[in-house]
């Protein structure tokens, strides 16, 4: 099937034959039709014509059966390329209704003017932007969580204003909806690293310690890491979607002028929900990260109890209770993040999917930061621990 | 007046609208003609916008049909659809043109779909549209930067790119200021006298029906048919029933 485009150059086309090429006066005659199609198989060869001609020109237009404002356009060309170079310009015998539609279209119409164009800024230009966006949006930042703050304040002081129903349903989205995503990667990445732990580990008849590997590295990191992650990517990058909308529809402004203060409306219940949420998730991904490995021991010969044995001696609950804070403070920051860019959205649609996108990256970003702020201060204290006498 | 009422460019004949199971439009028959202003009115919730959607080919009729140039355009097969949208242009409520594009680029978009112009010949095609609706100074400007009325005009400019027959408006004086929405009507009368375009515009602004319509069809959301044909000044004159007697002369409903 022919494209539109294809059939439009093969529509009736247009055609010029040059008359007389004096040393004053070029004469062109153009037949057939000043369409899309015709003007587009002319436009190139006539207009370099009269360009290289650089004397006056005459257009015999007798045999031009038709001109819409396409073709009144290129006749307006011709005579702008023979008007710039000083040469006069004439139109012979072109019948009155498309003379008409001539008419309509003066020379200076189908000149684009060009204020407003934008120019593409220099590498100093951009790099300064960019500093200065991210100086800014720190700033930010910090403003949001002082509101965010306050907002939390305000809730506890008048813990009737929330909307306790709102909450369980966004932690059924953010939470429940969100297990089997959450248990499926959970789980296979617990059984890839037990299969790839076991080899090495043999070589040394130390493959029992896969599963103190495995329920450590996903108790302490991987558990709030991975789920948190999910989270930015399922809930974090809905309410940014969610609330960028609604700030392009102006929804936000009208809570603002009904005296509402759109975070403690909108942002508030949301990193509550999230509060919850990520505890919740981060139990089941420990629970079946090292369950995998479970399920690669015993396929590799050891016995229940050995592993069960292995476990308790070498992982204990604050190995639990590390992951489980960090997830809680995952939980406000990815739900802040997601709703702090979504209020940050700007005009039109596709400010929304930059707000998304931004929620997402910044999320991980801010995951994997505090993430080896954490690590860094455990490590630290389990360090002075040890060595206190 | 270019009308020609022997010629008609748009037949609607026994359409039948509907919204799954729920009936917005019950058997509709009228044509437009050829180069004139055509005007679909009505109170809110009538079926106007709906029966423009279902003019325009986005939606299949659950009866009759709708025919451009005595073709077949509701249950044309998608290369003719293809080939007979090109007769015409839509603006839509909001404009709809696509904010990540400069002006320039909305109206060059269906030039760059559909003809094989060089490039500085479609951007003197949209100078040209641009100049048409007062826009030349901001070919360069994204939507976002332009204010309600601009981007109506910007709209207006799109649907013009590839030259159609007929340009189809829904509510295009809707949400604009006075004089805004009386400059536009101009453009619309100017674009109908100079290149004898057919418009066809859903609207419910009284004072843009009189300086526009050569003709107008009232519809109703009760019977969810025709209830008015004719001039409109006419119609506020001598109005047929009392529901377009209240419309036309902006008295509440009695009944």
């Amino acid at each position: 099937m022919p494209s539109a485009k294809e059939t439009a150059s093969q529509s009736p086309v247009a055609s010029f034959e040059i008359l007389n090429d004096s040393a004053d006066l070029l004469e062109l005659k153009i037949s057939g039709s000043l369409n899309a199609g015709g003007v587009a198989e002319l436009w190139t060869p006539t207009t370099q014509k009269i360009a290289q001609a650089g004397k006056n020109i005459r257009v015999d237009a007798s045999a031009v059966n038709l001109c819409d404002s396409t073709g009144a356009v290129f006749l307006r060309d011709l005579q702008r390329l023979a008007v710039s170079g000083g040469h006069q310009f004439q139109i012979d015998n072109l019948r009155p209704e498309f003379a008409k539609t001539l008419e309509i279209f003066p020379i200076d119409s189908i000149v684009p003017k060009k204020n407003g164009v934008r120019r593409s800024p220099n590498l100093v230009i951009t790099v300064g932007e960019a500093t200065w966006n991210l100086i800014e949006d720190l700033r930010n930042q910090i403003i949001f969580l002082g509101q965010l703050s306050a907002a939390l304040y305000h809730v506890m002081l008048h813990p009737r204003q929330l909307h306790v129903k709102k909450i369980l349903q966004i932690f059924q989205a953010a939470a429940v909806e969100g297990l089997p995503i959450v248990g499926l990667i959970s789980l296979l990445t617990g059984l890839i690293i037990a299969s790839q732990s076991v080899g090495p580990l043999r070589t040394y008849g130390a493959d029992i310690h896969v599963i103190y590997l495995v329920s450590l590295i996903m108790f302490r990191e991987l558990g709030p890491i991975m789920t948190a992650i999910l989270l930015a990517g399922r809930t974090g990058s809905a309410f940014a979607a969610e609330i960028g909308t609604m700030k392009v529809n102006e929804e936000l402004d009208a809570l603002k002028t009904m005296g509402l203060d759109p975070v403690r409306f909108l942002v508030v219940e949301r990193v509550i929900a999230g509060f919850w949420a990520m505890p919740f998730l981060t139990i089941y991904s420990m629970l079946l990260g090292s369950g995998a490995a479970f399920i690669v021991m015993l396929g590799n010969g050891y016995s229940l109890s050995a592993l069960y044995v292995e476990l308790t001696t070498y992982c204990n609950v604050t190995d639990v209770m590390e992951g489980m804070l960090k997830s809680f403070f995952f939980g406000v920051l990815v739900t802040g993040v997601g709703c702090l860019r979504g209020i940050q959205t700007r005009a039109g649609a596709s400010s929304v999917g930059i707000s998304t996108t931004r929620a997402v990256v910044s999320s991980i970003i801010l995951i994997i930061a505090s993430d080896c702020i954490f690590t860094f201060i455990s490590t630290t204290l389990r360090a002075t621990t040890v060595s206190m006498p | 007046m270019n009308a020609n009422s022997q010629n008609p460019i748009i037949s609607v004949r026994e359409l039948v609208a509907k919204y799954g199971d729920r009936t917005v439009l019950d058997r509709i028959t009228f044509e437009v003609n050829r180069g004139e202003i055509f005007i679909i009115l009505g109170g809110s919730g009538c079926g106007k916008s709906t029966l423009l959607k279902y003019m325009i080919g986005l939606y299949k009729p659950a009866g009759g049909q709708v025919d451009i140039d005595d073709e077949n355009f509701s249950g044309a097969d998608e290369e003719n659809y293809n080939r007979m949208l090109r007769k015409i242009g839509v603006m839509y409520q909001s404009g709809a043109l696509f904010g990540s594009m400069t002006i320039q680029e909305n109206v060059r978009l269906p030039l760059d779909e559909y003809t094989s112009l060089p490039l500085e010949a479609k951007n003197a095609v949209v100078a040209s549209k641009l100049a048409l609706v007062g826009l030349q100074d901001s070919a360069f400007k994204l939507p976002s930067e332009l204010s309600g009325g601009m981007i109506k005009r910007a709209a207006i400019a799109r649907a013009l790119a590839l030259n159609p027959a007929i340009v189809f408006l829904d509510e295009p004086s809707a949400g604009l200021d006075p004089i805004t929405s009386a400059g536009l009507d101009s453009t619309i009368i100017e674009l109908s006298r100079n290149l004898g375009i057919t418009f066809v515009i859903v609207t419910h602004e009284l004072a843009s029906i009189y300086a526009l319509a050569d003709r107008c069809i009232m519809l109703d959301a009760k019977t969810k048919g025709i209830i008015a044909t004719g001039k409109p000044a006419d119609l506020r004159d001598n109005p047929p029933n009392d529901l377009v007697k209240s419309f036309f002369h902006r008295q509440p409903l009695t009944s």
